[in-house]
This record gives structure tokens, sequence and C-alpha cells, in this order.
């Protein structure tokens, strides 16, 4: 009757004809979006499971043909996966997850260094642990020369692995007249019954540390106190009681934080003692007295001091200890990506009576990987460019 | 005539997109399951042979130059079980 009503009527027929198509267009789409979804679950837990198993391989192969005695090797194993993502409309296999496994294994520890076995010659490079970062696996063409140019690469087993150490060995020796504090076992008992502290800190002067060959004996007894220049030696000293300690933890370059000692060296006179030691806590090759012997990056010196606005909570390492945010160290998590899409090109074809278009669209994908190691190291940057592809899509 | 047509034909589609449907919940479910199983029993079996890798006759055989036998690198046996996408039950029939 009224045009109004008439017109209502007929909106509605003709969007009932549509309704199946429409119901069908709407919940297919979310029912294959929810496979899609599972099949990009599968494919991440697939990947990241084999980069785990990959890692653990590799860091003991790794360490099984370092030559050095045993020292613990770490593998970081980095993979720029395309994983395809139901949500992009164009199907691009973006290289989003960032699959990262870290092993450390320690191989052949019955043989000990020569070091350590004799005293007679200094530490080795191979001495010390070593860590590894391998980011994915590409020819060297794909790889940017920065990556190539990297100032610390130690080994070339992977055309992207990379090894680093976090540590060196230093000497630096015992001023006349100073002391250095060493770390001893805890002489009393019920302290150490009672998980007081096992260990205790004691101030030595330099003129009650002796060295002494061990070769062929037995630590405490009655060697006698060997002073051969050339050689490597333990230090110790003695107590009130008679008692000789070992020192192979102290803080010999007076930065309240202990050392590894690894050997000592003296003079014909048992004067003059110089300690060989690991400093993994700060030092290097710029430090006032000592001097780099083998091994490690450039450290720098600086001390940290710790701002409360600049701490975090590393949830990794548990709760509440707090951690300088540019203090995180090894594999950074904020890498960056770029995708630059280098061009799309559509191609239209008319046969009879069909009509076939083609589009090519290029895409390239860069991703850099950043690695921080030892203190106010900047970043070393794992720039990884992978290679254009063609997304070839007929419609 | 025309009003029965229109009911039987909503039936007819409800019954085949019920099938389709339940069809697809199982598909979806078992690709889940065989999914989750897979990484369990992968992950089982690598684990297994970690043990032949690292242990002192697999570095006697590096010693001696095989390189194939010898590599802690490459001892992984897995062969994945076959899905069964469509069936009741899954992989485990």
């Amino acid at each position: 009757m009224e045009k109004p009503v008439k017109r209502l009527n007929f909106n509605l027929e003709s969007s009932k004809k549509g309704q199946a198509l429409a119901e069908l267009a709407i919940f297919g789409s979310i029912l294959l979006f929810c496979l899609a979804m599972l099949i990009q679950y599968g494919l991440d837990a697939n990947y990241q499971q084999q980069a785990q198993m990959q890692a653990f391989r590799k860091a003991q192969k790794i360490a099984f043909y370092r030559d050095g005695p045993g020292a613990a090797s770490s593998l970081t194993l980095i993979k720029d996966k395309p994983t395809p993502d139901p949500r992009d409309q164009w199907g691009l296999a973006e290289r989003s997850p960032v699959i990262g496994a870290s092993n450390s294994i320690a191989w052949n520890t019955n043989l000990s260094a020569e070091y350590i076995k004799q005293y007679t010659e200094p530490p080795k490079p191979q001495d010390l642990p070593v860590m590894y970062f391998e980011v994915d696996h590409l020819n060297d063409a794909d790889r940017p020369s920065e990556a190539s140019a990297t100032p610390t690469l130690l080994s070339d087993s992977g055309s992207n692995a990379f090894g680093f150490y976090t540590a060196r060995f230093e000497r630096i020796p015992c001023l006349p007249g100073g002391s250095i504090t060493v770390e001893i076992p805890n002489p009393d008992p019920r302290q150490t019954r009672a998980n007081i502290s096992e260990y205790i800190h004691k101030e030595i002067n330099c003129e009650q540390i002796k060295v002494m060959r061990i070769e062929g004996g037995v630590f405490g007894g009655e060697e006698e106190v060997y002073t051969h220049n050339e050689l490597l030696m333990q230090p110790y000293f003695q107590d009130a009681g008679g008692i000789k300690h070992r020192i192979t933890a102290a803080d010999v370059d007076g930065d309240t934080k202990l050392e590894n000692v690894i050997a000592a060296n003296a003079d014909e006179d048992g004067n003059n003692i110089e300690f060989m030691y690991i400093d993994s806590n700060e030092g290097g090759p710029t430090h006032p007295r000592g001097t780099v012997v083998a091994g490690g990056l450039p450290i720098d010196t600086g001390y940290i001091y710790l701002d409360p606005r600049d701490m975090i909570w590393d949830t990794s390492m548990g709760a509440y200890r707090p951690v300088r945010s540019t203090d995180k160290q090894g594999l950074l998590q904020d890498f960056e990506k770029t995708i630059k899409h280098t061009g799309t090109t559509l191609t239209k074809t008319e046969s009879g009576g069909t009509i076939a278009s083609t589009t090519h669209r290029n895409a390239e994908q860069v991703v850099i990987h950043k690695i921080r190691l030892n203190d106010g190291q900047a970043p070393l940057k794992l720039p990884v460019r992978f290679p254009v592809h063609d997304d070839v899509y007929h419609w | 005539m025309k009003i029965y047509f229109t009911k039987a034909q909503a039936t007819i589609e409800f019954t085949l997109a019920f099938v389709t449907a339940i069809l697809f919940l199982v598909l979806t479910c078992n690709l889940f399951v065989w999914l989750n199983h897979d990484l369990v029993r992968r992950q089982r079996a690598y684990e297994e042979s970690r043990v032949r890798a690292a242990s002192g006759t697999m570095q006697h055989f590096i010693v001696e130059g095989t390189t194939v036998t010898g590599d802690p690198g490459k001892l992984d046996f897995y062969r994945r079980k076959p899905m069964n996408l469509f069936t009741p039950g899954g992989y485990n029939r």
C-alpha cells in the first residue's frame, strides 16, 4: 500500500537469496582460519624443537672437536624460519619467529690443560670457555659484508657461526707492600654446618705469598719452594696455624670482585709475585696494571653504576631480580626486522571467454640480531639478508 | 507446495552442514592431537639417541676416522607416524 513498506519487503526477499552465501563466507572463513592457526602453531612448535635438538648436536660437536681440555662450549642457534601466517592476505611467509636455543657442554674433562698439569707454560685460548652464535644457514653470497667483518670471529666452522671468548688470561703483579684478598674455606665447622658461609675472605700481604711447584708432589706437603723465573707455579700462603692455603680465588686487581687465579710467577728470591688470572667481570687490555696474555674480547673497563630508573625485572632469572636494561648479555631480544617490497607487477591475459591475471610480488626481508658481550660492549649486529623471492598469485 | 519444499531444503542443508562440521571437528582434533604427540615422540627418540652420541664408543669412532656413524650430530632416527585425520581416534588406530 504505502511505498516504504513495499520497498522494505523487496529488500528483505533480496537479502534472503544471498543469506546462504553470506553464511558460508563468514563461517567457512572462520573455520579455515582456525585450521590455519592450528597448522601455524604446529609449525612453530616443530621448528622450535628442531632448533633445540640441532643446537645440542652442534654444541656437542664443537665441544668434541676443540683442542682444549674440555672448557665449556656454548652455542646459540638462531633461525628465522618462514612461517605462513593466515592473517596475511598476501600469504607472505614472514620470517617473524626468532628461534634461539642454547646449550653448553664440556667434553674431555679427563684431560687437563698443560698449564694446569705442569704450570710450565701460559694458558692458551682454547683452554677458555667459548661461546658460539650461529645465525641461519645462508651462503656467503647472501650475507652482507658487515657480518663477515666481525673482528672477533674466531672460527669458521660454519658460514654463519661466530665464536667468542668472553674472558681472557691476564697477568698482574702483587706490588711490594700491597695486599690481596683471598677466598679460603671457612675453618669454623659450626658456621659451615649452619650454612652461613662456606668461604671467608682474608686479606694477605704480598710478602706472605709463596709460590710452589706442585709437579710430582701433593699440595700441602713439604715441597721446596721453587723459584725458577720461567715457570708458572701455584701460589699459596700459610696461616698462623701452619696450614697452607692454595690461592685459587682472590681479588688481585683491587676491584672488590674475585678473580680465578690460575698460576703465579716469582723471582729467584720468591718475591715480586705476578699472578696469572682470569677476570670474567671486567679488566682487559686497558687495565691500568694488568697485561693481556691470551684470548678475550675487548672489554670495557668502566664500572657499571646501577641507576634504579634503568633497572627492569628480568623475569627469566626468577622473580625480584633487578637487571639494568643495558646490562643484558648474550642474544638480545629486540631484534630488528624489515620487509621491503621491491615491486609488484600485474599481468592480465584475455583469451576467449576467460580472463587470467597474475601478480608477482617481490619481497626482501632483513633481520638483524643483536648480541651483547661483556659490560659496556655495544651490541654486535649480525644482519641476515634473505634473498628476494617472488610471491606469485594467480586468479 | 512451495512452503514444504523450503522446509525440506533447510533439513537437507542442516544435515549436510552438520556432517561437514563434525568431520571438520574430527579433523581439527586429530590434527591437534597428532601435532602434540609427535613433538613428544620426537623428543623422546632424540633423547634416547643422545646417550649413544655422547658415549665413549662414539668418541672412539670419531678418532678412528669414521665420519658418518661417529658423527654425534647425525644420530637421530625418528620416523613420524602417519596421521589419519578423518578416523575417529586418529593415528592411534
